[in-house]
């Protein structure tokens, strides 16, 4: 489904000297994180829950994943969260989400993922994005980078599969 | 074939042999000629497209660590690899690449500098034709006017080293 004009929107997320990009097709809402409930702590990532629409929703710290994966540290904020539908997601994100809960009081409807505050929504034209080079590119789609945006000689925006990062992510803190 | 025609066979080949060696004009192959660290190496020229110095390197995650990321040429990504990785095992600290002219597969080598572009007589190429695993990546050796040993790069097995590493 290749239309060189069609323009999409996309969430445009600021990290540290890094760009990522994200369909905005693959969130259904975002808000403010004011307070979260700590909850485990495994690994390098936090575990923690938010509330969400009389829900209590997994907060997964997607901002922390990326610098990890990217090697990058950001000084920024990341008070916003991303909701996403566990419907929305494959079968192997949701069965992975589902194994997870062990506890019946967090919502199997939704999950949360921590962003930078530095973010917002951008209609792009799908043609200024490129694949990942071809040696590259299916190692990439297997972790869940799409392809890239350069918006200058000095800067790109990563363009990246939520659904493929959080399996990523999950495996990781298992 | 009878007698008469394996004769005229043989002469065949021996006139055309001798012809050959009139008419065959020298050879000559051009070759660029880098330093990776002190380390010269040579490759075909024409594998060559051009030299490009200071481009900001981008990061790719999941990759064998002699790729380094990719540049942004004219728009497009090429893959940066970093074979001093590959032989030493150590990190380049570059931003000379030199942009390989296959454009199936956009991508560059991270170097030090470039040193020359030598012009080899065909005959004194000298190819190797068994290899260890030291030798993986070299294909054979030219000389300099020192009389000096410049390693060449196998390209293709450098590639194909990285396919099976990347799955591609």
């Amino acid at each position: 489904m290749s239309v060189p004009d069609s323009a999409q929107d996309f969430l445009v997320m600021e990290s540290g000297d890094l760009t990522f990009l994200v369909n905005r097709n693959q969130f259904s809402s975002s808000l403010y994180i004011e307070n979260c409930n700590p909850r485990e702590k495994k690994i390098r990532y936090s575990f923690d829950t938010i509330n969400y629409g009389g829900k209590t929703i997994l907060l997964l710290d997607f901002f922390s994943h990326l610098q990890s994966l990217f090697n990058y540290r950001s000084t920024e904020s990341a008070h916003l969260a991303l909701v996403v539908p566990v419907s929305d997601l494959s079968r192997k994100v949701s069965d992975i989400i589902h194994s997870l809960k062990g506890n019946g009081e967090i919502s199997k409807e939704y999950i949360a993922l921590r962003v930078s505050s530095q973010s917002s929504i951008e209609h792009i034209h799908i043609s200024s994005l490129r694949p990942l080079p071809r040696l590259l590119r299916e190692i990439g789609l297997n972790g869940g980078i799409l392809g890239l945006r350069f918006v200058s000689t000095q800067h790109v925006q990563y363009f990246i599969d939520l659904d493929e990062m959080i399996a990523r992510m999950l495996e990781g803190m298992l | 074939m009878n007698n008469e025609d394996i004769f005229d066979s043989l002469q065949q080949n021996v006139d055309g042999d001798s012809r050959g060696q009139e008419e065959r004009p020298r050879k000559i192959i051009k070759f660029l000629v880098f330093l990776m660290g002190e380390r010269r190496f040579a490759v075909y020229a024409d594998m060559i497209r051009e030299i490009v110095l200071d481009l900001p390197l981008f990061y790719v995650p999941f990759v064998p660590s002699y790729v380094r990321g990719f540049i942004n040429r004219h728009g497009e990504p090429y893959t940066v690899l970093d074979l001093n990785v590959l032989f030493n095992q150590q990190l380049l600290e570059s931003a000379t690449f030199l942009i390989l002219s296959d454009t199936t597969n956009p991508a560059s080598f991270l170097i030090s500098d470039v040193a020359e572009i030598m012009k080899v007589d065909e005959e004194n190429i000298h190819m190797i034709t068994s290899r260890d695993e030291r030798q993986q990546f070299i294909m054979g050796s030219i000389t300099d006017l020192e009389g000096k040993e410049i390693l060449i790069l196998d390209i293709p097995e450098i590639f194909k080293r990285l396919g099976k590493d990347v799955g591609s």
